[in-house]
């Protein structure tokens, strides 16, 4: 690589400034072109960038024979005039994305899973559109918007001429209202040389139909995040044209749908940069460059983005200061307008339970179930008054968990599918009690990689020794932790251990933990001591 | 530290490019370039940071790191016995654990010739850096239940055969410990799960365990299909597994 590349980028906002962030570290230069002379992006490098419109065709060429290669931080740029231009992603993509009707017939010829949808030229199709799929659904403009302007929800028959007129009347289309459980998003990026690689799945939640928080990863099972993932890059390999994108999707009962695409960096992948080992900013350069991708995996366990918008931008911000894990982004825009990003925040930590904590010191933010760590599972419903101590200590340390009923004997199948598939679903450690021939916890160990914990439960002859044997004489090679009988309680705190020599959080659970029962005899010390032995209740 | 092991290596004119095209293929790598013309040999032009999971991760990334100088990492895993005649049987704990990459150490802590050491052990073993202990003990064995009572770390006890009772004892001391203390049982005499287990633990949050790991898993499974491909069972040889057996 060379030290004397230069870029242009169409768009000078704080896109385009995160973006000269990434291209300064490899010696890249980089000229914006932005109609504001004191734009986010060129107020952090000395070069001679440029003033005009990125939607003006002169401006657009007089940049591109300034600089080695084209690329764009916004879609709402003029097509026509980069058709003839070295630009990534390519005129064309850009063309497609940029127009959201097109766009949907684009994926759904692509074969990617969209909501319904329909162009419409009259307000009869629009009446026409919520008869046949259902009000309320969702009337949109096919160009020029972003943040939830240009949309409208059309909530039944009487509103449909309301919604026409709000929207200007042309160039719009209608959706489906989809019942989503969950709003995802995932960065795909492909270099020129047709490298591929995808970011994790994110959850994000709107506030005003702004993005207001990222969640990453998304607190979903991991093989659903896994499929999500592999439908935002099928989605992208229908394109042509190197660089990063952003790919909104609906979570639904039914399955992943992709809601919109965006050919360039995405406020849902703000966080990448305090997250994850290479940055979007920094793989786009990369991918329009040719360069080797860099790694899409997060370097820590969890991360938060919250945006910043309009006044309260610079309190929230000394709020962060003094928060672990937090890295504040300004932009360096000058007037807080209510709603406009002028920053954000990215909060990383060990675990989601210590991230919702640094969350709630920061504002009072949504928080969202997290994703289970540890997986109870037992032979029989009879076991659960025995495994259930388990579930109680769990709950009190804060542990997030799951629990259910896996048969050895009468659903050997769903033994093999949860043993397999339990570490790509993101679990960390497996409990498993059984009684008798207890085949249960040996099993998983046999097929999954993760430490399984297993509690000997006491059936109703040879007082749980069966069981135990069973469990503990595990033959070399698998290993099963094996606690006392019937007592899952152990079991819980084994995990929560477990857990803890990786993630702090836990590790100072577990000492507090200790430190509570050393206070608790403590207690009865001086009780023994006062009372003396003679009149001392055990209670029990 | 957000993340458990990072490598900063300066770049010196005047192969800075070179090198900075060499380490963007590693995962994990950030390079950060100063911006300077090349000039005289020695000048700092940029630096490139590598980001890791573990240091294992960081010495298996060698081939592109050949040229640096290692450094012996922390140990992750503290294998303790009781009695020293046990050390034997223990060894084959740190087979497998070298053979899965895991670093680390082996020494003698006794409950009861050695109180006061074993408090000092348990204690500190996660300011140390441990994040796994394994204790074998036999007898009345005491020492991974005293350990996981003092220390906050996962702790995998390993029932010795001794003299008498065939080991019974050793498990049964190990693992009817009361409600709050939990210790990770392993069969009796059987340390060879007591360091895969410990590598399961660190590969629940460490990925270049759990893929060694898998690996491991995977390794097995072959050495058994190829003793079912072997020989017919007319011929078979099963001294190894005799052997085992009496062991």
């Amino acid at each position: 690589m060379t030290s004397n590349l230069t870029v242009g980028v169409l768009g000078g906002g704080q896109l385009g400034r995160m973006f000269i962030e990434a291209a300064h570290r490899l010696n890249v230069k980089v000229v914006a072109l932005d109609p504001n002379e004191n734009s986010p992006a060129k107020q952090i490098s000395g070069l001679k960038h440029m003033h005009g419109s990125f939607k003006d065709s002169e401006a657009v060429k007089e940049l591109s024979s300034q600089v080695d290669l084209l690329t764009i931080e916004i879609e709402h740029v003029d097509t026509e005039s980069l058709k003839v231009l070295n630009v990534q992603p390519t005129a064309k993509t850009i063309g497609i994305i940029q127009d959201k009707l097109v766009q949907k017939e684009h994926l759904k010829s692509a074969g990617s899973p969209v909501p319904e949808f329909a162009g419409l030229d009259s307000i009869k199709d629009a009446v026409e559109f919520g008869q046949k799929h259902g009000f309320p659904y969702l009337l949109k403009c096919r160009m020029g918007a972003y943040d939830g302007r240009g949309n409208y929800v059309v909530k039944s028959r009487d509103h449909v001429e309301e919604a026409w007129n709000a929207l200007g009347g042309k160039l719009l289309y209608a959706e489906k209202f989809v019942p989503f459980t969950k709003e995802l998003a995932i960065m795909v990026v492909r270099s020129v040389t047709g490298e591929i690689a995808s970011y994790p799945v994110v959850e994000t939640v709107q506030k005003d139909n702004i993005c207001h928080l990222v969640y990453a990863p998304a607190q979903i099972d991991g093989v659903v995040a896994q499929n999500a993932a592999k439908i935002a890059r099928e989605a992208i390999n229908s394109f042509d044209g190197a660089g990063i994108y952003g790919v909104e999707l609906f979570d639904t009962p039914d399955g992943i749908l992709v809601n919109e695409i965006a050919p360039r960096p995405h406020n849902s992948g703000h966080y990448t940069i305090d997250a994850c080992h290479t940055s979007q900013f920094e793989n786009h350069l990369r991918a329009i460059l040719g360069l080797p991708l860099g790694s899409t995996d997060m370097k820590v366990p969890a991360a938060l983005m919250v945006n910043l918008l309009g006044p309260e931008t610079y309190e929230l911000t000394k709020k962060s200061l003094v928060i672990p894990g937090a890295t504040a982004h300004l932009y360096g825009k000058e007037e807080a307008k209510p709603g406009r990003k002028m920053g954000h925040i990215t909060i990383v930590a060990d675990s989601f339970a210590q991230l919702q904590s640094r969350g709630a010191m920061l504002a009072d933010i949504k928080t969202i179930k997290p994703r289970p760590l540890v997986g109870i599972i037992m032979g029989s419903d009879s076991d659960l008054p025995t495994m259930k101590p388990a579930a109680v200590i769990l709950e009190k340390l804060g542990v997030p968990f799951e629990l259910t009923i896996v048969s050895a004997h009468r659903t050997p199948l769903r033994l093999v599918e949860y043993a397999k598939s339990a570490h790509h679903r993101g679990l960390k450690a497996i409990i498993a009690g059984a009684g008798g021939a207890a085949h249960l916890p040996g099993m998983v160990a046999a097929m999954s990689p993760l430490p399984v914990i297993g509690v000997p439960v006491k059936g109703r002859c040879l007082d749980g020794v069966d069981s135990l044997y069973s469990i503990v004489q595990m033959p070399r090679g698998v290993p099963v932790a094996t606690v006392a009988i019937n007592n899952s309680d152990n079991a819980a705190l084994l995990a929560t251990r477990i857990l803890g020599s990786s993630i702090p959080t836990y590790l100072d659970a577990m000492s507090n933990y200790m430190e509570e029962m050393e206070k608790e005899v403590n207690v009865k010390i001086e009780k023994i001591e006062t009372q003396g032995w003679k009149d001392y209740n055990t209670g029990k | 530290m957000k993340v458990p092991a990072a490598l900063m290596v300066n770049l010196l004119s005047p192969e800075t490019y070179k090198l900075t095209k060499k380490y963007l293929v590693i995962s994990g790598t950030t390079a950060h370039l100063y911006g300077k013309e090349e000039a005289d040999p020695g000048r700092k032009m940029g630096r490139i940071t590598i980001v890791v999971d573990s240091f294992s991760q960081l010495q298996s990334r060698g081939d592109m790191l050949a040229d640096f100088k290692t450094i012996k990492s922390r140990s992750f895993v503290g294998i303790i016995v009781g009695p020293e005649s046990y050390l034997p049987t223990m060894k084959s704990a740190t087979v497998i654990l070298e053979k899965l990459g895991v670093l680390f150490e082996l020494t003698i802590v006794s409950t009861h010739r050695t109180p006061l050491g074993l408090v000092e052990y348990a204690k500190s073993a996660h300011n140390h850096g441990l994040k796994v202990i394994i204790a074998g003990a036999d007898g009345a064995a005491h020492l991974p239940v005293v350990v996981a009572a003092m220390s906050p770390l996962s702790d995998i006890g390993v029932p010795a055969k001794g003299r008498c009772l065939n080991g019974v004892d050793s498990l049964y001391s190990i693992f009817q410990i009361s409600c709050v203390v939990p210790v990770a049982v392993v069969a009796i005499n059987n340390p060879d799960n007591a360091a895969p287990l410990a590598t399961r633990i660190l590969g629940s949050f460490i990925p270049t365990y759990l893929d060694a790991m898998t690996n491991h898993m995977e390794d097995m499974g072959k050495g058994v299909k190829i003793k079912i491909k072997k020989q017919g069972w007319k011929e078979y040889s099963i001294t190894k597994w005799l052997v085992t057996l009496i062991r």
